[in-house]
């Protein structure tokens, strides 16, 4: 049984490099793929993931050629982490992004805050935040391990 | 072990030979001044023990040549703050024993300082400005120039209204004195001083908050600290940690040290105190060796809070006001205040008991002279009545605690406001303020002693003080009420007080306050709920007096989705804290899901009439901004026709008028013909939603306009101002004055920052995710990483190797590969730092270092002359944002346009050397080798990489500038219809003819918007006043004229629908004669949909004309388009 995967993110090329590593590390994974706040919540309603690696910052929906995506959210990954959280237990959660830092106007919080603040707010769902960086390969490791761990943990579940 | 033993003898030795050196008279006087200051410097640093420094230190100081290093002792103006500081490799925990040790020293300058300055306060707070002055003078002549001084000086000549002199004052100590950093903090005292007094909190958060968070991110924690300890009122920086700027601290005169450490040890007294917070410094062993030393009651207060006993030196006058407030005696207790209000210690505490009297007895101040005294009285009084905007005064009033922070004061003018608005702030927060205020001030109210204490003090006035007349019925009340609710008394019996309480108070503050307290006592969470909600939909100003964060936390943690959650959960988003919708999109979406239905117009269109709560509901929460977290919408022009659906709903149920649908609607296509006409474009990425911005400020503008307009004419003088501060390289003199100046500048900073930084619609935001964050360097970097042209950087901060070309020339002898390697490497590194340099050209400047930043606004005189005559003109408030945000989008397509010049030359010519350099470092290292594919996938990249630059450059085009760009007649058509089909979804039946020459027919851009308006209009007519339903067919004709074009859309009707249109045009309802009247008219009074049409089509072309015709049950409009 594939392990299904879904990977919330907007941005086409650092989705393809996410895909193209995550199939290049040979386990039995089957990522869907969704690029808004909006179709990840649909994917969520309408399919089981034994997993989900969610973006911060999306847009709200899909960008189409007729469709703007709306409005940006700034944390609209961690609201569907609450969502998953809320509604889907045991399935894992991966932050994975390309922020050093995030600003809600009020609050600047660094990297290691929002870890901090996420890890509080999604309990034993949270499996990791990973900074990505298309010019380095550390995110690479770091998914990579944390996927082999969700993987392993789904297959003796 | 030995070694170690060994290295810290040798370093002992050192050490103890180099204050020999320094200490003997003899040697230490042959010393060159900088040879001595070198010693001195390496002597603290390797100091063995904190004993062997702090003996080093008070030798040291008993030495004139030390002392003369020293920024402490007064020098002359142009050696301010001139001389080095000795902190290189000494740990904080050292930083303050050098501090103590100098403290104790100078013990007799501090203290006859201690006397100056409160004597000066309590001048100020009087308003005897004259003696103020004088001691000020006296002050400059005994002590010297000081920071104190002159924000003392600055405060004083604001409250003098001598704004001009602030400036003159400023500007000469600024030329007087050579450091950086002591100019700058000039310039926030200016700032502070001299800007509109109301303006101080908005002025903080973009000039200190926002760079202190600069700072913090780039690892300057110190200056981080330093702004914040000097300008941020307790409790808004959290993560500041005041310790951190005693790196400065040495860089001030010898009172500003004392100051700045006064403060520092108060902050952490209080984190020990409040929050458990331990630190390194071992704050009150420092405070205890001071107050041997040194004479200063804030001192020996912070000292007291050890032992937490803090008491108040309460005065006579201020136990008689007290009681007198206390016996419901309010006129005398304000007569007494009014009287004698200079004979109290300190009168600022007494302040919140002297506005809640006024409000009782429905008065103002009289008596009280103009100064800090009664500007607080008259701010604070409307809170407890409940007749101001809540936002605007607590705005207002903590712009006076930045102000006023230099003095002891503004400690308990915070205090004032957290009792103000008991319910208003986080318990911890209030608690620590009232802290802060009590070891400030000599005088206080029991009621901060309680909070001080652990309470939260909304239950204590009736518990020791005895009532020796006849309170007034609803005092006598009160008394029972909190009597009854500390005695735990059946529910029922405090319900019936609390139902008499309300009817017979007469601030209906105090009784939800109050009952608040109460349900939060006595765990009533759902009865709090209901209650806050009803009182908020009557009066939004209640959120001030309702515990709205308890309230928002438990129904988080209970996951309350009822429509009372819904509600606070609004008002919480939109009072409190605008940024944080996170609660309201998850209880909306459960709300919804709860009830069954799928979205909100379903839930509506079953409802017959509506409740308050549910009038709200729908009219302000399901809005697109809300309910785009549903799961249930397909795109955003699905969520737009929900909200029209809503609209036409609400207006069916007289929930709304006509007038705020259309003016709804019309924003809503407005909306849609942007996106449509952009979506048709190229891949401009830039916009910032004005429309949405404008709503958000629209009652803030109104009130400033309102103000502005009450203004006496003012020869005001003009004067530029950055967002960086006054003290920009090309404004030296930057300088704002004058109050149209000032109001002028308010309205443009309001309309700045929404415009900047606002988390949904802003600039920034519109930047970072749509750009910045990824997309620009993945798009550039992406090509090269195709083309295997680019590695990553390892764990070990090098470039890996490029595996790809070196199996492809695996024949290649080693050394030559590595080589070539290295040339890639050394590639890989240029084109990414290359991209970074570009990605912050993308970025908004904040401070006056980020010169590689673009994004640049400033107030010059200019705009300033132009706001104030558009505003001298104008009668609409609407009208001046209009203007403001055109100003802005104007200056935003400079900028833009500055990027894109920047990416086709800076960016391409760089980029194009760094291929370049490739090329020709490989050809200098591969020897005989060919390296052909290598070499040819090189210069292929060179030319895609080109194009990549040109795409990613039309990124940096806004809609603005699009819809200003001409488009063929047959486009516009096309772009009207598919907004109206996008937004209705209504339009199976429509037949759309268009001549191939209409392609040649162009449209100015500024014609396009009100044309495209009009035709959704013409064909909303259609579709709702056929008589058809949804089997109406709609025509839509194109052909090009001599002199533009001409539209026909035409519909068929049912005979009723016909009788019913003829009837209005009779009635002069779609009378197209009527001369066009402004849009803001057209949207506010109405007007059926074909007269807004004739007036759009007006608009968009003085000559082009609006033709109806009703015949044959077929209605017919021609618009005759002349271009």
């Amino acid at each position: 049984v594939l392990f299904n995967l879904l990977l919330v993110e907007d941005n086409p090329h650092k989705r393809s490099s996410i895909v193209e590593y995550i199939y290049s590390l040979g386990l039995d994974i089957n990522v869907s793929e969704v690029g808004s706040f909006n179709s990840a919540s649909r994917a969520l309603s309408k399919a089981e993931y034994a997993a989900v690696l969610l973006d911060m910052t999306l847009p709200t929906f899909d960008k189409t050629d007729i469709s703007p995506s709306g409005n940006f959210r700034p944390f609209g990954g961690a609201e569907l982490a609450r969502r998953i959280v809320r509604k889907h237990p045991n399935v894992p959660i991966i932050f994975i992004t390309q922020y050093k830092s995030f600003s809600d106007n009020i609050r600047s919080y660094s990297f290691d805050d929002l870890r901090e603040e996420l890890t509080k707010e999604c309990g034993n769902h949270m499996r990791g935040m990973i900074y990505f960086d298309n010019a380095k390969s550390s995110w690479k490791e770091e998914l990579g391990k944390l996927l082999h761990e969700v993987v392993y943990e789904n297959t003796n579940r | 072990m030995e070694r170690d033993e060994m290295k810290n003898k040798n370093d002992r030795e050192i050490f103890l030979l180099d204050q020999r050196l320094l200490l003997n008279p003899i040697t230490s006087s042959v010393l060159t001044e900088d040879n001595f200051q070198t010693l001195v410097a390496r002597c603290l640093a390797n100091a063995p023990t904190r004993y062997d420094f702090q003996q080093l230190i008070v030798k040291l100081l008993k030495k004139s040549k030390f002392r003369r290093k020293l920024n402490a002792y007064p020098v002359d103006k142009d050696k301010f703050s001139c001389l080095p500081v000795f902190n290189e490799h000494i740990s904080i925990e050292r930083l303050f024993d050098f501090s103590v040790a100098l403290f104790c020293h100078e013990a007799g300058t501090i203290n006859s300082f201690i006397v100056e300055r409160d004597r000066f306060e309590d001048a100020l707070l009087k308003s005897n400005y004259v003696i103020a002055e004088e001691i000020l003078d006296s002050v400059a002549e005994s002590h010297g120039i000081s920071l104190w001084l002159i924000r003392s000086r600055t405060i004083l000549l604001s409250y003098q209204g001598k704004d001009s002199e602030i400036f003159k004052y400023c500007t000469k100590e600024k030329e007087d004195v050579g450091s950086g950093l002591i100019n700058s903090l000039i310039d926030y005292f200016q700032i502070f001083s001299n800007s509109d007094p109301d303006n101080c909190l908005r002025l903080h958060n973009t000039l200190i908050q926002k760079r202190s968070i600069e700072f913090r991110e780039s690892n300057w924690h110190p200056m981080a600290s330093l702004l914040s300890t000097l300008f941020s009122p307790l409790s808004f920086d959290a993560l500041a940690n005041p310790s951190e700027c005693i790196y400065f601290i040495q860089t001030f005169p010898l009172v500003d040290q004392y100051l700045l450490f006064l403060m520092i040890v108060q902050r952490l007294a209080i984190d020990e105190i409040c929050s458990g917070d331990k630190n390194d410094i071992s704050t009150f062993n420092i405070i205890k060796t001071l107050i041997f030393a040194i004479t200063d009651s804030q001192l020996d207060r912070v000292n007291a809070l050890q032992t937490k006993s803090v008491s108040s030196d309460t005065s006579e006058i201020g136990w008689l006001i007290f009681q007198e407030y206390e016996a419901g005696n309010y006129q005398q207790a304000i007569d007494l205040f009014e009287s004698r209000y200079g004979e109290l210690a300190n009168c600022i505490p007494y302040l919140n008991l002297i506005a809640k009297a006024y409000a009782y007895t429905k008065q103002s101040p009289k008596n009280i002279p103009t100064g800090i005294v009664l500007d607080l009285l008259e701010k604070l009084t409307p809170i407890y009545t409940l007749e101001a905007d809540h936002i605007r005064t607590e705005e207002h009033l903590w712009s006076r605690v930045i102000r006023l922070r230099g003095l002891t004061q503004s400690a308990n003018i915070q205090m004032s406001i957290h009792l103000a608005m008991p319910h208003r702030y986080l318990a911890d927060d209030t608690r620590r303020v009232a802290v802060l205020s009590a070891i400030s001030s000599k005088e206080f109210t029991p009621v901060i002693k309680e909070i001080f204490a652990g309470s939260s003090g909304m239950l204590w006035q009736h518990n020791n003080m005895p009532i020796s007349s006849t309170p007034p019925a609803y005092r006598k009340m009160k008394y029972d009420l909190c009597l009854a609710i500390k005695n735990h008394q059946p529910t029922s019996e405090i319900d019936t007080l609390f139902e008499n309480y309300r009817e017979s108070t007469p601030l209906f503050k105090d009784y939800i306050e109050l009952y608040s307290e109460y349900c939060i006592l006595s765990a009533q969470f759902h009865r709090l709920l209901q209650v806050s909600a009803e009182a908020l939909v009557k009066d939004p100003n209640i959120y001030a007096c309702i515990p709205m964060d308890y309230l928002s936390e438990e129904i988080a943690t209970q996951f309350c989705t009822n429509l009372y959650a819904v509600i606070v959960a609004f008002y919480y988003s939109r009072k409190i804290s605008k940024s944080i919708n996170r609660l309201l999109n998850e209880i909306f979406e459960e709300y919804i899901l709860t009830t069954g239905a799928e979205r909100p117009s379903e839930l509506l269109s079953k409802k017959e009439a509506l409740t308050e709560l549910e009038v709200i509901f729908y009219r302000e929460i399901c809005i697109p901004d809300v309910m785009d977290c549903l799961t249930c919408f397909d795109n955003i022009n699905d969520l737009r026709a929900e909200r029209i659906r809503i609209l036409d709903l609400l207006l069916k149920l007289n929930a709304i008028d006509n007038a705020l649908r259309s003016q709804e609607v019309e924003e809503l296509v407005g909306k849609s013909i942007v996106d449509a006409a952009m979506a048709g474009m190229n891949g401009g990425k830039v916009f910032v939603d004005v429309d949405a911005l404008r709503k958000i400020l629209a009652k803030e503008v109104k009130s400033l306009f309102e103000a502005y307009k009450v203004l006496p004419m003012h020869d005001d003088s003009r004067a530029t101002l950055s967002r960086e501060g006054l003290h920009s390289e090309e404004n030296p003199n930057a300088y704002i004055i004058g109050p149209k100046n000032s109001q002028a500048f308010k309205l443009y900073n309001l309309h700045l920052e929404l415009f900047l930084f606002d988390e949904n619609f802003g600039l920034d935001m519109n930047l970072s995710t749509e750009i910045r964050h990824g997309f620009f360097s993945n798009y550039m970097r992406s090509l090269l990483k195709d083309r295997l042209l680019i590695t990553e950087i390892l764990d070990n901060d090098q470039y890996a190797s490029n595996s790809y070309w070196k199996n492809q020339y695996s024949i290649v002898n080693d050394d030559i590969w590595d080589a070539v390697d290295n040339k890639l490497k050394e590639f890989s590194s240029g084109f990414n730092e290359l991209v970074n340099r570009a990605e912050e050209w993308m970025n908004i400047r904040i401070s006056r270092e980020q010169t590689n930043r673009i994004f640049f606004y400033e107030f010059s005189a200019e705009i300033s002359k132009d706001i104030q005559e558009k505003m001298d003109e104008s009668d609409d408030s609407e009208e001046m944002s209009i203007y403001i945000f055109e100003l802005l989008e104007k200056q935003t397509d400079g900028l833009l346009c500055e990027v894109r010049d920047r990416l086709h030359s800076n960016f391409q010519v760089e980029l194009d050397a760094l291929l370049g350099k490739l090329v020709d470092d490989i050809d200098a290292v591969k020897r005989g080798a060919a390296f052909v594919d290598l070499l040819s996938v090189i210069r292929q990249a060179q030319g895609d990489l080109k194009e990549r630059v040109i795409t990613a450059a039309e990124w940096f085009k806004s809609a603005a500038q699009l819809s200003n760009e001409k488009l063929p007649f047959d486009r516009v058509v096309e772009i009207a219809t598919t907004t109206f089909q996008n937004i209705n979804g209504n339009s199976g039946n429509m037949e759309l003819t268009l001549t191939p020459s209409l392609k040649t027919v162009y449209m100015t851009g500024h014609s396009v918007k009100p044309f495209t308006i009009a035709i959704n209009n013409l064909l909303d007519n259609c579709y709702k006043r056929s008589g058809l339903g949804s089997s109406v067919h709609v025509k839509i004709y194109g052909e090009q004229t001599v002199d533009g074009a001409v539209l026909t859309i035409q519909n068929n009707m049912s005979s009723d629908a016909v009788n019913l249109a003829r009837m209005r045009q009779l009635h002069g309802s779609d009378n197209l004669h009527i001369a066009p009247i402004s849009s803001r008219l057209m949207r506010t009074e109405g007007g059926s949909g074909l007269v807004k049409a004739a007036n759009q089509i007006a608009s968009a072309s003085e000559k082009s004309t609006l033709h109806i015709e009703l015949a044959d049950l077929t209605f017919r409009a021609r618009i005759d388009c002349v271009i």
